[in-house]
């Protein structure tokens, strides 16, 4: 894995790498990104979530934790001279062990804890990003009282929505513009032939949602999710991620211009 | 007047919940002089979302106030307007170690004497001591 992430600093020009579960010691995987010759990363420390790791190509320091859980990690990213943005990685309950009523229930604690981040700071300038464990069509994910992504800018730009008396901001989600073999890329981030009578196959687990106020740094061409590192695919000969590869999830690319 | 109420009224002392997190809370900020505290939020849970008895809703955050107020959620915890029982939700980790042969995340305390139990377990657990140790370290302790 470590040689795959190496890959990716060198093939994508990545600042920052945010992985969730990873085996890998921070230390191994510090040594091999700093031998590729793309700049100087450093770990950012972990305090209480301690399923998300982060590197980054600046100072830790310019990515300060302000709320975190154990899957759940929000910064604040104030690098110089730019403008400071809300960072919240998460790792969600997969489906292995909650049933979709839970992640919506849960869904609803997500966006309850970036809301009051967002009030502690005094922007909205919020970027989520992980592996949601549901598709951006589920309930957690599109529900008001849960993440309220949408999938066009045009209604995520009103900002937000009254539901039964209580406002709800939005999240842009520009992850439905990538579902599917017509548009550039794998159709999902992860890949799962079950034998149940509703099965997508192809699922968009690995998601970045983004308020309206920072849609001005994101243009959705920089968003992509990944079939190669640069130097090996990781999609396997039937177009499925590979399965000797270092996740069953593809890695999400995408760029603010801050 | 009559007095209508019935004279058998159980007007005993129960205390909330809130009460005991707030005491908690408060405990822990005096152990550490402040550097590390505790800070209890309400949930706000609109009336569809909720499942039975959460009508009450409270996160049970670490805070750091020295480190630009970073705070942890520790657990959270769910009740009806009967108070008890109390449902506590907690991480993988915490669960592990409280009930291992639990396969969810949350542990329910039928009364005030359990609630009290279930969050000693969760004070002497080995993430919470590892959050809070990390953070009064890291406050310039």
């Amino acid at each position: 894995m470590d040689r795959m992430v190496g890959n990716l600093a060198v093939a994508y020009d990545v600042d920052v790498f945010i992985l969730a579960e990873c085996a890998l010691s921070p230390g191994r995987l510090l040594t091999t990104l700093n031998g590729r010759g793309t700049g100087l990363y450093q770990y950012v420390p972990r305090v209480g979530c301690e399923k998300i790791e982060i590197f980054a190509r600046f100072p830790h320091e310019y990515l300060i934790p302000l709320s975190e859980t154990d899957r759940l990690t929000i910064r604040r990213l104030n690098l110089p001279g730019l403008t400071e943005v809300l960072l919240a990685a998460i790792h969600f309950p997969s489906k292995l062990r909650w049933s979709a009523e839970s992640q919506a229930h849960e869904s609803v604690v997500l966006a309850g804890l970036i809301r009051e981040a967002e009030r502690e700071v005094g922007h909205s300038r919020t970027v989520l990003v992980g592996d949601l464990n549901m598709n951006p069509f589920e309930c957690g994910v599109v529900s008001a009282a849960g993440l309220h992504g949408v999938m066009t800018r045009g209604v995520a730009q009103r900002g937000d929505r009254i539901v039964q008396g209580r406002m709800y901001p939005f999240f842009y989600n520009p992850m439905w513009g990538l579902f599917g073999d017509a548009t550039p890329g794998p159709p999902g981030t992860y890949y799962r032939a079950g034998s149940e009578h509703v099965e997508y196959f192809w699922n968009m687990f690995d998601q970045v949602l983004i308020r309206p106020e920072l849609l001005p740094a994101f243009d959705n061409r920089d968003l992509k999710v990944l079939e190669s590192d640069g130097e090996a695919s990781l999609l396997s000969a039937a177009g499925t991620p590979e399965d000797s590869a270092a996740s069953d999830h593809l890695p999400v690319l995408f760029k603010l211009r801050l | 007047m009559d007095d209508l109420w019935p004279k058998d009224l159980a007007l005993s002392k129960v205390r909330t919940p809130l009460a005991i997190l707030k005491e908690q809370a408060s405990l822990l900020g005096q152990r550490t002089g402040g550097l590390v505290t505790a800070e209890i939020r309400r949930y706000e849970r609109p009336p569809a979302i909720r499942l039975e008895d959460t009508d009450f809703g409270y996160g049970f955050d670490v805070v750091a106030p020295a480190l630009g107020g970073y705070r942890y959620r520790l657990f959270s915890i769910y009740h009806g307007i009967a108070l008890y029982p109390v449902t506590i939700e907690l991480d993988d980790e915490a669960m592990l170690e409280i009930d291992p042969e639990s396969k969810g995340r949350a542990v329910a305390a039928l009364d005030e004497a359990a609630f009290v139990r279930v969050l000693e377990r969760i004070f002497k657990a080995k993430k919470a001591r590892r959050v809070i140790e990390a953070l009064w370290a890291q406050s310039g302790a």
